[in-house]
């Protein structure tokens, strides 16, 4: 039902390994790090910081929940670096599911989300002013549609559309099955739809 | 999709490509954005200027467990060794058979008043 977007897995995710071949440049920082190497951790810092910030964002919908979110998995990535174990997959699924665990945390899902003054302005998407405005509206009303959803349905949202991994990966990254996560794909989608109804099937149309 | 009414298919792509919009923004989008990556790389670098965390050896469980039974067969084999306690009770005196007996027991006044 849900295919990868076919443009979006060179993105973010680094160059997958096989299990028990070469460990992927971000791993072999980490391998570094845990031998005693602060060179090699801030300069993975400074790989992981820019994507998993905004992933945090897009997942919690607040800028200072996003950047509490991303220190507190990146100390977990350190307390936690000896159990890295770079045969068993790349560094991007580990980092994925420690980054998801510690945004999705319970004491972070209770507050509130971003409401739609705070929601930042979207990039201009499209060449043409006319387009441009019309992409502009609905990604205003996206924003402020996609506060209303749980932080779990955007997470799975987030990492469908914006790095394009699997059902599979996705549910690793958030500890579920892939048919929940085809789940929460599809809720928050009918939920999207029913709240941008009339933008959609304006533009749609 | 699997809703009851059957999503229009221009209005599909219009989410999807809002979506992706949304999803594929990279940092720096918001304002705020460069100070949180100065804050997070900062606290990247506190991180990594601090000891290693120690590697904990998976067999510090066994090496317990070891160390636990080593007391217990310790304790026994003392047990073992050493002789029996004197049972605590007042030895009977030559002649008196009930003497132990009067020793132990000491009759209450209310039994004394059945009697």
């Amino acid at each position: 039902m849900f295919d990868s977007p076919p443009s979006a897995r060179a993105d973010s995710n680094g160059p997958a390994v096989p299990a028990g071949g070469v460990p992927d440049p971000d791993a072999r920082l980490l391998l570094a790090a845990r031998d005693g190497d602060a060179r090699a951790f801030e300069a993975l810092v400074a790989q992981l910081a820019g994507p998993a910030l905004a992933l945090a964002r897009r997942v919690l919908g607040e800028a200072a929940l996003a950047e509490d979110a991303v220190q507190e998995a990146l100390t977990r990535l350190w307390r936690e670096a000896h159990r890295f174990d770079p045969a068993r997959g790349p560094l991007a699924g580990w980092w994925r599911r420690i980054l998801m665990n510690a945004a999705l945390d319970g004491r972070r899902r209770l507050r509130p989300v971003a409401h739609l003054a705070d929601v930042a302005e979207p990039r201009d998407p499209a060449p043409g002013p006319e387009a441009r405005a019309e992409a502009a509206e609905i990604d205003r009303r996206l924003n402020a549609a996609l506060a209303q959803l749980p932080p779990r349905q955007r997470a799975a949202l987030a990492l469908f559309h914006g790095q394009g991994l699997s059902m599979a990966e996705i549910g690793e990254a958030l500890g579920t099955s892939p048919k929940a996560v085809e789940g929460l794909l599809l809720r928050g989608r009918a939920v999207l739809r029913h709240l941008m109804a009339d933008v959609l099937e304006e533009d749609g149309a | 999709m699997s809703g009851r009414e059957r999503p229009v298919a221009g209005a599909e792509a219009a989410l999807d490509a809002a979506l992706a919009r949304w999803a594929r923004g990279g940092p720096g989008e918001a304002a705020g954005d460069a100070a949180a990556l100065a804050r997070i790389r900062a606290h990247g670098a506190a991180l990594a200027a601090a000891p290693v965390p120690a590697s904990p050896s998976p067999r510090w469980w066994r090496r317990g467990a070891v160390a636990g039974l080593a007391a217990l067969a310790a304790a026994g084999l003392v047990a073992l060794l050493l002789p029996a306690p004197a049972p605590v009770s007042a030895p009977p005196a030559a002649g008196e058979p009930g003497a132990s007996f009067e020793l132990l027991y000491t009759s209450s006044e209310e039994e004394e008043m059945l009697l």
